[in-house]
Formats: structure tokens, sequence, C-alpha cells
């Protein structure tokens, strides 16, 4: 059958600029991580896929379905995308709009539509196997974690991240294949100490209710799972260790407190068990709660399994000072390990992993009423105002930070940063820029006048570290510290 | 064809045409958000130059290009447009000219090709 020119017409207008309202959303999910713009996003390409199938694009119907495809990976992720994987969306939207404006029922000349669908393919598997490194032990999906832990502890990291801004420079002021290899180590080390942000909401958690169903069939148990997230933007470190938190309580939930459906009916209960995932920012601070109106903590068991295991458990019923007994690597209250659990790491785990990022995991529980584990994790400020100032024969911008602000007064300390950082020396033209701070003054040479903006952080440094790595506007700079330079004299 | 365009410096990202036995871009370095602006008006008024002259071939050296970000790569996807948008007797390859030790540019550069293949010619110089 074939359509009347002016609706093929109509499909083509809309569409084309279905494509654009997607393009510039990603962008600003990119670098604000948009809620709304995420929701346009899912809306647009999935409006687009069935207009396309209606009118008879099966071309673009299909790079639609890819295109689903990577944006629900870049969920998983919580939008913490790898630069490759960002230029695979914007190519199969560039890619979609091609075929769009293609002449009905003309050949595909030079377009090669499955060879874009194979590299489609490759990227997003390649991209799941980042995203899912459990996959690798053929565990359920509800294993998956959002993002792959770095394992590298904060103190590790407080040591490394001044060694990889030392890596960052030399990596910025090197050229040829000398500056390749030290691009690749500056990626590594930044990678490994650097932060990464990411969004969590309930599109990075609700992959676990498909496991928590799975588990529950398995176990013979019945449930209702609703996991309601309100957005927010944190580190990757956050993501995944709230990611692997919820797995294990969740599973913990459904193993350990909700009952079996006979045992629930002679408590009076709904033979349904609820398991509830919410959560949010609030202040500074992110809170997720995980709870179940299942069976309780059976805390007498648990005393009796602490004693065998030579174990001191607490002689009060004071909820937090059981958190140590009930997280203890190898505490189980099952006689026998299952493929499900007995092995006593999962709470281990969960409360490792929220630690890690500072944050802390919290528990009240009642008899045959149910659980409820509380995490709060405080949230990092990653924005911060301030100028940048561009020195000569330095080869990245400089950002100083807003608590020194620009002077005309000409009196203090004159830093030589390009000689400082043992960068060649010239006769370059600049201005001297002053910047004070209650009594401290410096002035540092500029190619341009300190223009106001926000840095991003991204290499974190102690206080007492000259410099560390942000980024302006997607551009990796140096952040200067006037009064460690000064001390430094 | 004795046209100058001037280079696009971003950085350490540098663009540059030469019109010389070889009509050639030749990219270096690692290209950020902002050097996609000027690096597409390079790529229009390069284009227009082109079309002002019988070229069949355009090498596109990106040899020592280490990186390309997302909006800079898709200058590439719009020149390519405007190619398809010329008669096909006037129309002109991209020959690129990549470096097969980075990876990157191989998967690009491959799914570039898919756009338009008749247009687009990989080769590797490493």
């Amino acid at each position: 059958m074939t359509l009347p020119d002016n609706i093929v017409h109509q499909f083509r207008t809309v569409a084309l600029e279905r494509l654009e309202r997607v393009e510039a959303a990603w962008a600003s999910v990119l670098t604000s991580l948009d809620e709304d713009a995420i929701v346009l996003i899912d809306r647009e390409i999935h409006t687009l896929k069935g207009e396309s199938r209606m009118v008879g694009f099966t071309d673009v119907n299909l790079v639609c379905h890819k295109l689903e495809d990577l944006f629900e990976v870049a969920r998983a992720c919580g939008y913490a995308v790898a630069e490759d994987f960002d230029l695979a969306i914007t190519m199969a939207l560039r890619f979609m709009a091609m075929l769009v404006r293609k002449k009905v029922g003309s050949q595909l000349a030079g377009i090669d539509l499955p060879g874009f669908v194979r590299q489609i393919e490759h990227v997003l598997s390649e991209a799941r196997g980042e995203v899912t490194p459990a996959r690798a032990r053929n565990i359920t999906p509800m294993h998956r974690t959002a993002h792959s832990s770095k394992a590298v502890s904060p103190a590790v990291r407080g040591r490394l991240a001044p060694i990889a801004v030392d890596m960052f420079l030399e990596y910025a002021a090197a050229r040829g294949n000398h500056r390749n290899r030290l691009r690749v180590s500056w990626h590594s080390l930044r990678d490994l100490v650097g932060i990464h942000r990411a969004l969590i909401g309930t599109g990075q958690l609700i992959k676990h209710e498909v496991g928590a169903y799975a588990l529950a069939k398995e176990l013979g148990k019945q449930i209702e799972v609703a996991i309601e997230i309100g957005g927010a933007e944190v580190t990757t470190d956050v993501l995944a260790a709230l990611d692997l938190a919820v797995l294990h309580l969740v599973r913990n939930a459904i193993d350990h407190g909700i009952e079996l459906p006979a045992e629930r009916a002679a408590a009076c209960k709904r033979a349904t068990g609820k398991i509830r995932v919410g959560g949010g920012a609030i202040g500074d601070v992110f809170e997720l709660v995980v709870e179940d109106d299942g069976a309780g903590i059976a805390y007498g068991k648990v005393r009796q399994r602490a004693g065998e295991l030579g174990l001191s458990a607490p002689a009060t019923d004071d909820d937090d000072r059981w958190i140590d007994l009930l997280c203890h690597p190898g505490l189980s209250t099952r006689a026998e390990a299952t493929d499900v659990s007995g092995r006593g790491v999962g709470l281990d785990a969960a409360r490792a992993s929220i630690v890690d990022v500072g944050g802390k995991l919290s528990m009240t529980s009642k008899r045959g009423e149910g659980t409820r584990w509380r995490i709060a994790i405080p949230l990092t400020s990653m924005m911060i105002e301030g100028h940048v100032v561009r020195p000569p024969e330095v080869p990245v911008s400089v950002f100083i930070e807003s608590s020194w602000a620009p002077t005309t007064s000409g009196r203090g300390t004159s830093v030589d940063l390009g000689r400082m950082l043992g960068f060649s020396t010239g006769d370059h033209p600049c201005v001297q820029t002053w910047f004070a701070r209650g009594d401290e003054a410096f002035g540092i040479g500029s190619e341009r006048p300190a223009t106001p903006t926000q840095a991003r952080k991204l290499v974190v440094t102690p206080s007492s570290a000259i410099a560390e790595v942000v980024t302006i506007d997607g551009v990796e700079s140096l952040l200067l510290r006037p009064d460690v330079l000064i001390a430094l004299g | 064809m004795p046209v100058e365009l001037p280079a696009v410096r971003e950085h350490d990202f540098e663009a540059a045409v030469s019109f010389g036995d070889v009509v050639e871009l030749r990219l270096s370095g690692s290209s950020n958000v902002g050097a996609a602006v000027p690096f597409q008006h390079l790529v229009d008024q390069f284009h227009t130059a082109i079309c002002d002259a019988t070229i069949t071939d355009v090498v596109v050296d990106i040899v020592t290009l280490e990186f390309m970000n997302a909006a800079c790569f898709n200058v590439f996807v719009s020149w390519l447009g405007l190619i398809t948008e010329l008669q096909p007797e006037r129309r002109y390859r991209l020959r690129f000219r990549s470096n097969a030790n980075i990876r990157w540019q191989q998967r690009s550069l491959h799914t570039l090709s898919c756009f338009a293949t008749d247009l687009v010619l990989i080769g590797e110089s490493a």
C-alpha cells in the first residue's frame, strides 16, 4: 500500500523535528543530567518508532529500536557514558535523519543500513559488558550492577590524585607519539581516581524488580515490588554502591523477610508480601529505604548463630547495634548455603559498598511486621564557581576558585606558572591578572582577561596540593590553589 | 586553486586545509566541544572551495588526531550530507588516512562509511 505524498511529507517534517529535539535533549542530558530531557528523549523516540512503522519507513523503525537499546544502556549507567558511546548515539540520530530524508521508494544507494546496525550492536555489546560485570559469572540479571566498581579505596585515591594531576599536565604539554602514550596513562588514572557523575533515579534501579520477581518465584513466594526514587546527580561510585546495596537488600528481604504464602496466611497477612524501595535527595544527603512487610529479623536465631561463631550479640534489641552483627562476614542463619543465600556475604557487601562512599546503613525491624533498611550518603557538590584564565606557555586553561576575586591592585605575589610547572618559556603577549583573598593577592599572566565561569570537579586533590583537574564546558582544565603557590614562594 | 582558508586551532586541536597536488584536510590533537563550530565553518568553506574546482578525491588525514568528540565528528556527517546534495558528477570522495593504533578512529570511520559507502574510503597509515 502506498501512502499519499502529503502523509509521507508530513511524517518527514515531523520526524526531522523530533530528531532535532532528541539531539538537543541528549546534549542536555550529558551536560546537566536533565531529567525532563530524558523523558523527552524516551517519548520522542518511541513515538517516532511507531510513526515510522506506520508510514513504512522500516529502516527508520529499525534504527529507532537500536537507539532505544542505546538509551536503555545509558540509563542503566546513570548516563555516565563513554565518549564513543555518545558518538554512537549522535551518529544514530544523524543516520536516521538521512533515512528520513531519502526519497520514497529510492534504493539505499551508498547507505549501508546492515553495516550501521552492526556497528551499533557492537557498541551495545561492549557497553553492556561494561555495565554488567557480573554477567561473566553467569548469574541472574538481578545481580547486574549499574557501573563497574573501581575497587580503589579513598586512601589510595587520595594518594594517586596528585600523581594523576602531574600526569594530566605532562599529557597536556606533550606532542606526537609521546602524547598518545601519555593520553592513555592520563585517562587510565583519570578513570581510576576521577569523579564521574551519574544520574540515579527509578530508571537506574528498576532492573531489580525483574530479578526480585524471578527470585520470589524460585522460592515459592509472592511479592509486590515498588521502586520509586527521586532523581539526583551523584558520582558513579555512589550509583554503583546504591545499586549493589539495593541488590543485596532486596534479595535479603525476599529470602529472609517475606514469608511463604501459607505462613503469611497463618499470620493473618496477605499472601503477597510487599517490598518498597524509595528515596531521593534530601538536602545534601541521598536517602534510600528498602522495606518489607515480612517476618522481621529473628534476633533469637541470629544470637544463637553468633554464639556458634564465637561472636557476641547485643544484649538489647537496639537495632543499630545489631547492624555490625548482621553485616558480619560469614554470618548467616541458614544452616547450609544455597545458590540464593547462606554464605553471609550479602549484607556485608551492601554495607561495605555504602561505607566506601562515606554513607551509613541503618535498620529497624519488628518481629512479624517487617524490616526497614535505610541508607544515607552525603551528596558531593560537583560544581565550583570561579574565574578562568589562560596563562601563556601553559597548555590548559587555569581555574581560580571564587574565594579569590579579580582585583586591579597589582600588589602581591606574581606567579610565572609556565616556569613553575616546567613548561618552555618565551615572550608571549599576555596581561597580568590579579586576584585577592583577604590580605593575600597574587598575579598570573593570561592571554585573556579573567572570565567568570563554573567548573566541574574531576580529579580532587587535598587542599595542600597546588592543583587539581576540573572540567570547564567539558574541557579538562587545571584548578590552581594560589594560597599553596604563595606559601611555596 | 589559489584558496587559502585559515586553520582552526582550539587548545591542541588543529584543522588545516591545503590545496597542493593533493587536496587535503589535516587534523591533529584532541578536539573538544569548543572546536565544533569553527571546525564546521572550516569544512563548509572547504566544501565551497572544492565545489568551485574539479576534484574527485579529498584526503582527510587524521593520523595524529588523538580524539574527536561527537560534536566535531558529526561535522563529517554533515559534510557527507553536503556532498550527496551535489549532482552525481560533481560529487567527490573523502579518503580518510587513519591511524591503525587509535581504536576509536577505526570504529567511528566504519560507522561513518555506512552513511555513504561510495563516498568514504578508509586507509591506514600507521
